[in-house]
């Protein structure tokens, strides 16, 4: 059974490989934009980008796209392909970020979810939740497991959009998900 | 996409799970519709070459000369900054009772600039952008039932014109400011749009419209992204 019919959230369909798309075949910039911007920010976010800062990395991510488009070769997917630049994009901003932290002595970067008017509490809550949970993984776990878990990439797809053999990506899932399990079992143990 | 070799993800497990349950929420917490199209409207040029979806009228732009665009726009992003910056919560801005009374000379002004883009337009206005008015406005008449992307898209480009006018002629980007408010009375970029007007009634040096427009803003959308980019407007 396809995920998205197991989950009440689609996600994009996984389009067929393409084959070394020609000018005509590859699809332009907006048409990456329309289908797969809000995944692009979903991942971005997932991923430790604090919410202020989350149309920024996304604006970069699709300038990066434009800028990469026409070289893109189908070598991979387009969805594959998008995941990589969102995990550059993403990876170079947490240094950006790290390093301006550093030189203003640590203010913090976010200022909480822009549209926190508009959300519902309980859904800004279940955000902060696991968010914090996500922030207990290193780096490179906490990607495979957003890719797997979130964004519904096989493992293949993690271990090309992540550039680790298929055996490292199956170890860091499986490490990611006991440290969330043993985080969520301690919570549970010390709630009265 | 399901591979049969890969294990059971957490998220599709129908059985209780607190991780897989969190793990659905996650799947679940997408952009709005407003941040989306907010982050459309910042992207611009750079969505704009060769898209032809819905992009609202906006030109195709090709080559080099977008390479530039898309530059020019991530520049300008900064430069004209506002709303396109991404402004931390704090609290001023405007309203959007003021918004829909453009004057003749705005309209005339806005009408000039349309048909006659200025020569110091940033590299990224297409602007033959009456067509792109004529075109949602065909749209909006001949198709009531219009997917809420696609208005939000055309929104971004109306928007996006006005912003691109704010230095050059702040009567042209006041007027379409007021034109984005009669046409998209519920529109997603409300915000957006009171941004611009703030800034472009500063910039005409009608600052207590600004002020009570900045005031009725932050009442209105207490904590907005755009608090901050108001307050420089105002200042």
């Amino acid at each position: 059974m396809p995920l998205t019919e197991l989950t009440t959230v689609s996600t994009p369909e996984v389009e067929p490989r393409l084959e070394q798309p020609s000018d005509a075949t590859r699809p332009t910039v907006r048409q990456v934009f329309d289908e797969h911007a809000r995944f692009v920010w979903r991942t971005v976010r997932h991923l430790g980008v604090a919410e202020s800062d989350i149309a920024d990395v996304c604006q970069d991510v699709f300038v990066a796209v434009h800028r990469k488009l026409a070289g893109f070769e189908g070598r991979s997917g387009l969805r594959t392909w998008l995941y990589a630049i969102c995990l550059r994009v993403c990876s170079e901003h947490r240094r950006r970020a790290y390093n301006r932290r550093e030189r203003a002595h640590a203010e913090p970067l976010s200022d909480g979810p822009l549209d926190s008017a508009q959300q519902p509490d309980t859904q800004v809550e279940q955000r902060h939740r696991v968010l914090a949970l996500l922030d207990l993984l290193d780096e490179d776990k906490r990607v495979v497991l957003v890719l797997y878990e979130i964004e519904g990439l096989t493992m293949k797809e993690v271990a090309e959009v992540v550039g680790c053999p298929m055996q490292t990506a199956y170890s860091r899932l499986h490490a990611a998900r006991e440290r969330l399990a043993a985080a969520l079992a301690g919570e549970k143990k010390h709630k009265p | 996409m399901i591979d049969p070799d890969d294990p059971p993800r957490l998220s599709a497990t129908p059985q209780d799970s607190a991780l897989g349950d969190l793990l659905r929420g996650a799947q679940g917490d997408l952009p709005s519709e407003r941040e989306l199209a907010a982050l459309s409207l910042r992207l611009g040029a750079t969505l704009g070459a060769g898209a032809g979806l819905t992009t609202g009228g906006t030109a195709a732009r090709t080559g080099g000369a977008f390479a530039k665009l898309a530059a020019a726009t991530v520049v300008t992003v900064g430069a004209v900054g506002l709303w396109l910056a991404h402004g931390r919560p704090a609290g001023v801005a405007a309203t959007s009772a003021a918004a829909p009374h453009a004057s003749a000379q705005e309209s005339a002004a806005a009408s000039k600039e349309v048909a006659e883009p200025s020569a110091t337009s940033l590299p990224a206005a297409p602007d033959s952008a009456a067509p792109s008015v004529a075109a949602s406005a065909a749209v909006s008449t001949s198709k009531p039932v219009m997917a809420k992307s696609t208005l939000a898209v055309d929104e971004a480009s109306l928007l996006e014109r006005a912003r691109r006018e704010l230095n050059a002629n702040p009567a042209a980007a006041l007027a379409l400011t007021n034109e984005h408010s009669t046409r998209f009375p519920n529109g997603v970029l409300a915000q957006e749009r009171e941004v611009i007007a703030i800034a472009a009634l500063r910039k005409l040096g009608r600052g207590a419209e600004a002020d009570r427009r900045a005031a009725s803003f932050a009442l209105k959308y207490p904590g907005s992204a755009h608090a901050r980019a108001v307050s420089t407007a105002t200042q």
